[in-house]
């Protein structure tokens, strides 16, 4: 210690100082992040390490924390959605649906058929480019480079489609209380219709070029098991869960919008490990692709949004209103509070991922610090929809 | 008989699902490249057509130079960014002679028609490094003056290039239009060299 | 159902709420003396944690747990009134683990103190923040028969019902008045 000549540069800040004081004679404090690449950007982790072990671990969060409940209880209704792009840039649409859902649910407002049918289609193509998104991101941080670049193959494609009922390629904010901002057109369908297929054809390259591949396997099989009381004592939800054998999918559980219309499988793994997880995302894939088959198959003509819709100085009823929906990371839910004035009283915002991260310092515990990384990957974290 | 298996064919195995991988990225490097090498290829313009970009605002079918706009001012009031400013015109000055005459011929009890001013706005500026891209004024617009542009290049090196002034870039559209009919408006780089030029005359 | 999950706690009120228009489908008032006891129940029963928040009203703080079920659908809230200054409910994070960040967020937004949390930091805002960005100010409060109203009342004490004066007819009337409010607009 004596050879820091100026002991208080090396004091760490206030939260590793409160991390060091239950730490261990010998062991050593290691802080993993904020600019950390495996910590998806800002999420910091302070480890106390024995060797490569963890003996315990508390993840620091807040460097992207901007408050959205509060920006709630000022913006009018119509001024909020654009905030619920924002919260969650890998998968906003499910977020959108939670927030409009709410409100949707406070005032009693029917929504049309083909608005329907567009939120499904492109909230299902919104958790696709989700989930390729962490496949490749996943992969980058076990250590390999490749797969992220066919990952985005077909995230452009979705993308280049997901374009046109959104208007933009990444935190989309398209939907309205009582329908969806923009329509779709045949050239759209028809690229979905190019694209399902193909998609399908590509599923096999991605279980050869890394599913099976046995450096992966041994990175995964058995590394951080989430048993499900566990999962339940957190609140764990999403893929987590799944991936812990649990067919527990809002989609099924509590039903929103039209998606009892649809016939899908919830798919599941036991094993508990990230390799559960991993699997449960790729067969998510194909079901999602069967919600899209059926519902362009289904989609009528119609109006997008219902008539007389709400202005921005829209005041709905008064009263509290709990709505979930069925995000790529899990339970996404917006609890609503209103006093019947253009704006919110008390928005809550509920983020999977939040819950999905609390249980990282107990499945990390004991681990090594490489497994971590996989562990802490395999939770498909989002930091902003975290911090909020 | 578990020792060899273990030993000798699960490496095999596993050596064979690495060797499949391979295959994969075999196959793969001998086809076509799929990105596109921006700035010396760029994606076609029907990818671009759906992109919601910054707003524009529509000419009206008269004059490609004035915008459908009534400055009524539904956009600058709903955007929960607060990025328009709209200026509305002032009716026109009226000189002193002229005020008096009308007075008389109204106080005769004769109907005058004072000049109003124009509808059009005479200032629209919006701040792009604001807006959300939610529509809110889009939807709003009483006569549909506001539109999306599809600009996906628009690039900046300062804060304030960002806050534009949607009036001049209408008429540079039009003038762009009138020049060659058949083309799109003005390219990236003519843009981004009016605007540092505008920036710098500012300055100046 | 709810009755027998909470049979020998001290329930303040128990009301079935409108899941049609709330989104929960039970609705409970507690004590902060009570809480941990009623969440044991929960626990042992096989509930687990969405999350936990508050509300600011003018009657004090409503700490709010909501909880979930795996197989039985329905969700079930628990719902704490504290008073503004000496805002103290009990943690229940030893039970659910899950709730250690929910009840760093709401000490952090609203200042609420769970008591027998072992790590109460602030966790979203920075170490050196001293304000509670949701507390609203003493003129924004609302009192929580603006806010929310009672569903079907099973059992309720005198001192909750109190706080939701004839909401049946009040809620009635103002729905009235805001439909023919809205029609009108239109
Ligand atoms: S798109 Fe939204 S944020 Fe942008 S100018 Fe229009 S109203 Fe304002
Ligand atoms: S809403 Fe339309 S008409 Fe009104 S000021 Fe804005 S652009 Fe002009």
């Amino acid at each position: 210690m004596t050879r820091y000549p100026n002991m208080e540069q090396v004091t760490g800040d206030f939260y590793t100082q409160n991390f060091e004081k239950g730490a261990r004679e010998g062991s050593l404090i290691l802080n993993m992040g904020p600019q950390h690449p495996s910590t998806h950007g800002v999420l910091r982790i302070i480890l106390e390490l024995d060797g490569e072990y963890i003996l315990r671990c508390d993840p620091v969060l807040g460097y992207l924390h901007r408050m959205h409940e509060k920006m709630g209880e000022s913006k009018t209704y119509r001024g909020f959605i654009p905030n619920m792009g924002r919260v969650d840039y890998g998968c906003p649409l499910p977020w959108n649906w939670a927030f409009v859902g709410a409100v949707e649910k406070l005032a009693g407002i029917e929504v049309p058929e083909r608005a329907e049918y567009i939120r499904v289609i492109t909230t299902e193509m919104n958790r696709i480019t989700s989930h390729l998104l962490w496949w490749g991101a996943y992969i980058l941080d076990l250590g390999a480079f490749t797969p992220i670049m066919y990952a985005f193959d077909e995230r452009e494609w979705l993308l280049d489609l997901l374009q046109t009922p959104t208007g933009s390629r990444l935190t989309y904010s398209s939907f309205r209380v009582g329908g969806v901002g923009h329509d779709i057109d045949d050239k759209f369908i028809e690229g979905l219709k190019a694209f399902i297929p193909y998609f399908r054809s590509r599923l096999p390259m991605y279980k050869d070029l890394v599913t099976d591949n046995i450096i992966l396997r041994k990175r995964v099989e058995d590394i951080g098991p989430m048993p499900l009381d566990m999962c339940r004592r957190y609140g764990a939800t999403g893929p987590v869960i799944r991936g812990s054998g649990l067919a527990y999918d809002i989609r099924r559980a509590e039903p929103y919008g039209i998606y009892d219309r649809f016939d899908f499988e919830i798919p599941t793994q036991d094993t508990c490990c990230c390799m559960g997880r991993y699997k449960v995302r790729l067969a998510e894939f194909e079901q999602s692709l069967r919600i899209l088959e059926q519902a362009v198959d289904q989609i009528p003509d119609g109006p997008i949004i219902m008539d007389k819709a709400p202005k921005p100085s829209w005041k709905p009823p008064k009263g509290e209103v709990y709505f979930a929906v069925e995000g790529a990371r899990g339970k996404t839910s917006v609890y609503l509070v209103s006093d019947g004035t253009k704006s919110p009283y008390r928005v809550k915002l509920r983020a999977p991922g939040f819950s999905n991260l609390s249980l990282f310092a107990e499945a990390a515990q004991g681990t090594l610090l490489a497994d971590a990384v996989a562990i802490l990957g395999s939770l498909d974290l989002i930091i902003p929809e975290i911090d909020r | 008989m578990n020792a060899i298996r273990k030993n000798v064919i699960q490496p095999i195995i596993d050596l064979w699902s690495l060797i499949v991988g391979l295959k994969v990225t075999g196959k793969y490097f001998c086809q076509r490249h799929v990105t596109v090498h921006y700035p010396r290829k760029i994606i076609p313009a029907e990818l671009t057509d759906t992109f919601a970009g910054h707003i524009e605002l529509i000419p009206s079918a008269k004059d490609p130079t004035i915008p459908k706009c009534i400055s009524c001012m539904m956009c600058a009031t709903n955007c929960p960014s607060n990025c328009i400013k709209v200026l509305k015109q002032k009716a026109p000055k009226v000189s002193p002679e002229q005020e008096k005459e009308w007075a008389e011929a109204e106080a005769r009890g004769e109907k005058v028609k004072r000049p109003k001013a124009p509808k059009n706005p005479a200032k629209f500026s919006y701040d792009y490094s604001l807006c959300s891209l939610c529509g809110t004024c889009i939807e709003n617009c009483p006569v549909s003056s506001l539109r999306f542009s599809h600009d996906i290049y628009i690039v900046a090196t300062d804060r304030k290039e960002l806050t534009m002034d949607l009036l001049a870039r209408l008429a540079r559209q039009a003038e762009a239009q009138a020049g060659k009919p058949a083309d799109r408006a003005p390219g990236v780089l003519e843009q981004a060299a009016e605007a540092g030029q505008e920036a710098s005359a500012k300055e100046a | 159902m709810m009755d027998k999950l909470f049979a020998g706690v001290r329930i303040r009120c128990l009301e079935k709420a409108d899941y049609d228009k709330t989104g929960q489908k039970w609705s409970v008032f507690l004590a902060p003396n009570t809480l941990l006891k009623a969440v044991a129940r929960l626990n042992d029963d096989g509930w687990f944690l969405e999350d936990v928040c508050a509300v600011d009203s003018v009657e004090g703080f409503l700490v709010l747990y909501h909880f979930d079920h795996w197989q039985k659908s329905g969700r079930l809230s628990l719902k704490v009134l504290v008073p503004h200054d000496d805002p103290r409910v009990p943690s229940i994070s030893g039970m659910y683990q899950g709730a250690l960040w929910h009840e760093r967020e709401t000490h952090d937004f609203h200042g609420i103190v769970f008591e027998g949390h072992p790590n109460l930091i602030p966790l979203l805002l920075p170490a050196e923040a001293d304000f509670h960005p949701l507390v609203k100010d003493a003129k924004s409060r609302l009192p929580l028969k603006d806010l929310m109203v009672l569903g079907e009342v099973v059992s309720c004490e005198e001192s909750i019902q109190a706080l939701f004066p004839e909401e049946a007819e009040e809620a009635a009337a103002e729905q009235g008045g805001e439909e023919a409010e809205a029609e009108a607009e239109s």
